[in-house]
């Protein structure tokens, strides 16, 4: 899944948040995501929750509902994968999407290029909802 | 003989320290509860009581943790909103 599907799980009480919860383990996260997402957190943080609270709740993503992957994608691979991603910072998220053949995304203007290069398809949430409908 | 006793010692090193815990019950319902933890597929009260113990406590952190993620959620955000938040990210780190 892109960063920005783990961002409105945090920031958003709606159906990827809920998909997320209902299917624990089944998405695939990059460690990077995570990190990008830290880094900035005095912003999504509107109401000055505690850090401690935001690690508690990080740590209940990364232990009971992402998978988050933790081996280091192949440096060569990501390289290659930032010449064909639009955004080089996506080049993570599209490793992994390579390996998984799936990429769930609400950007997907920014992957076009990749999915053409690679075969990965690109799906949103309305489409991962019926493949989980499907089984 | 070697292997058991080196995933032993693996299992003991990675513990940092165990303790016991002593119930009071009725024989009853000890026996009922054995007969469950047989058929639930767990081979002994302590395996099943460790099972019971992590489930506990992954159910509180769940719980607590969906009580800050409702803190954190933005009302009325949208989809491309949150795209543009993670490029303008990306843009002041570069």
């Amino acid at each position: 899944m892109d960063t920005n599907v783990v961002v409105a799980a945090l920031l958003k009480d709606g159906i990827v948040r809920s998909t997320l919860l209902r299917h624990p383990k089944t998405f695939a996260c990059a460690l990077e995501s995570l990190a990008e997402i830290w880094e900035p957190r005095d912003e999504w943080n509107r109401r000055g929750l505690p850090k401690r609270d935001l690690t508690k709740m990080l740590r209940f993503l990364v232990r009971q509902t992402l998978a988050v992957e933790t081996r280091r994608q192949p440096a060569e691979q990501v390289e290659a994968l930032s010449r064909v991603v639009g955004d080089a910072d996506d080049a993570p998220v599209a490793a992994l999407a390579h390996g998984a053949k799936r990429l769930w995304t609400f950007n997907p203007r920014g992957f076009a290029g990749f999915s053409g290069a690679t075969g990965v398809v690109l799906l949103s949430t309305g489409e991962v909802l019926r493949l989980l409908r499907a089984g | 003989m070697t292997d058991s006793l080196n995933r032993y010692r693996n299992d003991i090193d990675h513990v940092s320290e165990l303790v016991q815990v002593l119930f009071r019950c009725e024989a009853s319902l000890v026996r009922q509860l054995d007969r469950a933890i047989t058929a639930a597929g767990f081979r002994t009260r302590n395996e099943w009581f460790r099972a019971q113990v992590r489930k506990a406590l992954d159910d509180a952190e769940r719980r607590e943790a969906l009580g800050i993620l409702d803190k954190l959620t933005i009302e009325g955000i949208t989809e491309e909103e949150i795209v543009s938040m993670v490029k303008a990210w990306r843009a002041r780190k570069s």
